[in-house]
C-alpha cells in the first residue's frame, strides 16, 4: 500500500477510538447536565410544595399545564420518606400524542401528615436543546477531526517530496546511458543522506558495468584479430597449387576449428553481455514473426531430416524485451529442437497470451534434466554443436525474468517460457 | 577498380591484400585513422573496407568524411566486436555492408562484389561469364540465353563461386556464407554437397561449361580461363 494512504489509515486508527470516546464523554456530560438541571428544577418545586403546606393548612393544589403537573395527595403514615427521579412517557389523548415527562415521586411529612407528590415536567423542549447541542458539537468534532487528517495529509505530502523524487529519479534510471544522476536537493537530513549514499552506489556500480563491458569488448577483440588473422592466412595457403588431398584436409581441419573457436567465443561473450545487462533497449516485439522467421531459416534442416511441424500461431505474443535478445532466444530454441531432433521427428510449437511452448522428439536424456542447460552440456550425437545455445537462453531467461521449465518424457522433450 | 583497406593489424591486411592480388583489384593500405583520413582526402576509392577499431581513431568519422569526400564510395565496416550498436550505427551513418570478424577473406571478396556491381554507372546488377548471365536484380540465371531454375541456396552458390572464380573455397566459407550461423558444420557439408550437385547437374543440362570443381578433402573452385 503506498506510503501516505498507510500512514493517514495508521492515523485514523489510533484516533478514530479517542474521538469516539470523546464523543461519548461529551454527549454524557450534555445529557447529565440537562437531566440534573431538570431535577433541580422538580426538586425546587417539591420545596415550594412543602413550605406552602407548612404554612398553610390546605392541600397544595393540583396543576396541570402542558409544561408542570403536580399531584399532592395525602397517605397514611408509612414513616418512608423518598425522592424517586425517574422519566415517563404519556398519553395525551385530545392531541393523540405521547409525551416524555421527567417525574419527581416522593413522600414527605408535614405537621404530623404524610403526604405524596409526584412532580412532573416535560422534557420536549430540554431534549430539543440537547439533541441540537449535542448534534453541533459533534459535527465541530467531525470537522476538526477531518481537517486534522487533511492537514496531516497535506503535511506529509510535503515532507516526503524529496523523497518522492528520488525514487522517481531511481526508477528512470537506465544503467546502460549515461545520464548524468542527479537527486534532488532536499533539507530534510535523513533524505540527504540517502541521495549522498544512493550517488556513491550509482556512480560505483556504473564504473563496474563499464569496466566490465570495455574487457568483454576487448576479450572479443583480442581473441577475434588472431582467429581472423589465421583465417585469412588459411585461405591464401589453400590457393598453393600442387597440395595433395591430405595437405588440403588438414588445412580443412583447421579452418573448422578456428571457426567453432570463433563461434564459442562469440557465444560467451554474448552470455557475458548478457550477464552485464548490456541490452537494456526494450521494445514491444511480436515472437510470431521471429519464430516463423527462425523456421525459414531452418528449412533446409527440417526439409532434410523430414521432421513435421505442428504450429500453433493464432494468438499473439507480444512481449517487452529488448529485440536482439527476442531473437537470439527464438533462434536458438528452434535451433535445439532441429538439431536434437530425430529423422521423421515432430518439432510443436504453441503460443499464447505470455506463455511460448516448444517441444521437440528427441533422444532421451542421459545426464539430469537441467544439466541441459549448463554451458557445454551437448548430446554427443549432435555432431559439433557447441553447446552453448541452451545456455544461453537460460542467462537470457535468468536476467530478464523469464521462466523457464522443461518437461521430459521419454522421447519428448518440451521447454516452456512464460512471460510477465 | 580502387579498393582501399584500412586495418591496424598488419597480417591480417596482408591477408587480404595477398588474397585479392589474383583479382582485378587496385589495393591501398591504411593502419591509422591518420592514414586512412590521408588517403581518403588524396584519392578516390570504389570501396573502402573499414575496421572501425582504429587504435588512434574511430571508424565512424572516417565514414563521415568518406561520404562528404565521395559520397558514392562503398564502405564495408569489418569489427571484431559483433554489437548489434555498432552496425546500426554504421548503416546509419552510411555503409553498405558489415561484417565480423573473423570472416572468410571469400566472403569479403563476394560482398565487395556486389558492392561494386551495384554501384556501377550503367546501373546494371549484372555478372556476365562467357554463357552464363546473372541478372541480380531479378535473380535470373540463363545460360546461352536461356533461363534456368535454380533454388535460392543454389542460386546463392553460383553467385558466390562466380564472385570467387579461379579461387579455391572451403566447404566451410560456403556454408558459412549460405547458412551463417544456423547449421553447425558436419551436417552443412552434407547440403553443400546435395546443392552443389543439383547446382552442376542444372548448369551441364543447359549447356553450360563444367566450371565447377570439386577439390577433395577441401572444397570447390569455379574455374575459368582467365585468357578469354
Amino acid at each position: 500500500m503506498k506510503l501516505l494512504n498507510k500512514t493517514i489509515r495508521r492515523y485514523f486508527i489510533y484516533t478514530l477510538p479517542v474521538f469516539l470516546i470523546v464523543t461519548y464523554l461529551i454527549s454524557f456530560v450534555v445529557v447529565k447536565v440537562n437531566n440534573d438541571h431538570l431535577d433541580k428544577m422538580l426538586h425546587f418545586e417539591k420545596d415550594r410544595i412543602v413550605k406552602f403546606m407548612e404554612k398553610a393548612d390546605t392541600l397544595y393544589p393540583h396543576y396541570t399545564d402542558l409544561v408542570e403537573n403536580y399531584i399532592v395527595e395525602e397517605i397514611d403514615s408509612q414513616g418512608r420518606y423518598f425522592e424517586e427521579f425517574s422519566d415517563i412517557v404519556v398519553y395525551d389523548s385530545i392531541n393523540d400524542l405521547s409525551e416524555s415527562f421527567r417525574l419527581l415521586e416522593c413522600q414527605f411529612e408535614v405537621k404530623n401528615r404524610d403526604y405524596i407528590a409526584k412532580i412532573r415536567t416535560s422534557t420536549i423542549k430540554s431534549t430539543q436543546l440537547v439533541y441540537i447541542t449535542l448534534s453541533l458539537i459533534v459535527l465541530l468534532l467531525i470537522l476538526v477531526y477531518v481537517i486534522y487528517l487533511l492537514i496531516n495529509r497535506f503535511m506529509l505530502k510535503h515532507m516526503w517530496s524529496g523523497f518522492y523524487a528520488t525514487l522517481d529519479h531511481l526508477l528512470s534510471f537506465r544503467l546502460a546511458e549515461n545520464s548524468e544522476i542527479k537527486l534532488v536537493e532536499t533539507d530534510v537530513y535523513e533524505f540527504q543522506q540517502l541521495n549522498t549514499v544512493l550517488e556513491k552506489m550509482i556512480d560505483s556500480i556504473r564504473n563496474d558495468y563499464q569496466r566490465q563491458k570495455m574487457f568483454i569488448d576487448n576479450v572479443s577483440h583480442e581473441i577475434q584479430t588472431p582467429l581472423s588473422i589465421i583465417q585469412g592466412n588459411l585461405e591464401n595457403l589453400m590457393q598453393s597449387p600442387n597440395l595433395a588431398e591430405s595437405e588440403l584436409n588438414y588445412i580443412q581441419q583447421i579452418d573448422d576449428t578456428v571457426s567453432r573457436l570463433s563461434k564459442i567465443n562469440k557465444s560467451l561473450i554474448l552470455l557475458s553481455r548478457i550477464n552485464n545487462d548490456q541490452f537494456p533497449f526494450t521494445e514491444s516485439i511480436l515472437l510470431n514473426h521471429l519464430i516463423n522467421n527462425a523456421i525459414i531459416r531452418f528449412e533446409d534442416q527440417i526439409e532434410s531430416k523430414k521432421i513435421v511441424l505442428k504450429m500453433e500461431l493464432e494468438e499473439v505474443l507480444q512481449v517487452n524485451i529488448n529485440p536482439t535478445i527476442a531473437e537470439i532466444l527464438v533462434h536458438n530454441l528452434i535451433q535445439n529442437a532441429v538439431r536434437h531432433n530425430v529423422t521423421e521427428g515432430t518439432i510443436s510449437i504453441s503460443i499464447s497470451t505470455n506463455r511460448l511452448v516448444i517441444s521437440n522428439t528427441g533422444n532421451p536424456l542421459k545426464d539430469a534434466p537441467e544439466a541441459m542447460f549448463n554451458r557445454f552440456a551437448r548430446n554427443s550425437e549432435a555432431g559439433d554443436s557447441i553447446g552453448l545455445g541452451l545456455a544461453i537462453v537460460k542467462q537470457i531467461c535468468d536476467n530478464y525474468a523469464i521462466i523457464l521449465t522443461y518437461k521430459n518424457e521419454d522421447n519428448q522433450h518440451e521447454i516452456c517460457l512464460r512471460f510477465n | 577498380m580502387k579498393i582501399l583497406i584500412v586495418e591496424d593489424e598488419k597480417r591480417l591486411s596482408d591477408s587480404i591484400l595477398n588474397y585479392f592480388k589474383s583479382e582485378k583489384y587496385i589495393c591501398d593500405v591504411a593502419s591509422t585513422f591518420t592514414q586512412a583520413s590521408e588517403r581518403i582526402f588524396l584519392y578516390e576509392y570504389d570501396c573502402i573496407v573499414l575496421d572501425i577499431n582504429l587504435p588512434d581513431g574511430s571508424g565512424f568519422e572516417l565514414i563521415s568524411e568518406i561520404k562528404k569526400k565521395n559520397p558514392e564510395t562503398g564502405i564495408i565496416i569489418v569489427s571484431a566486436r559483433d554489437a548489434l550498436q555498432d552496425k546500426l550505427s554504421g548503416l546509419k551513418l552510411g555503409s553498405d555492408d558489415y561484417l565480423t570478424k573473423p570472416f572468410h577473406l571469400s566472403e569479403l571478396n563476394a560482398r565487395i562484389q556486389s558492392i561494386l556491381r551495384r554501384k556501377k554507372f550503367t546501373g546494371e546488377n549484372t555478372i556476365r561469364l562467357n554463357e552464363l548471365f546473372i541478372d541480380l536484380d531479378s535473380r535470373k540465371v540463363s545460360v546461352g540465353g536461356f533461363v534456368i531454375s535454380l533454388t535460392p541456396k543454389e542460386y546463392d552458390l553460383l553467385v558466390y563461386l562466380i564472385s570467387n572464380k579461379n579461387k579455391l573455397l572451403s566447404k566451410n566459407s560456403i556454408s558459412e556464407y549460405l547458412w551463417g550461423d544456423t547449421m553447425d558444420m558436419a551436417s552443412s557439408y552434407d547440403y553443400i554437397y546435395t546443392h552443389m550437385r543439383n547446382l552442376r547437374r542444372k548448369l551441364l543440362d543447359a549447356g553450360c561449361f563444367d566450371y565447377i570443381h570439386t577439390v577433395y578433402g577441401i572444397g570447390y573452385n569455379f574455374k575459368v580461363d582467365e585468357a578469354s
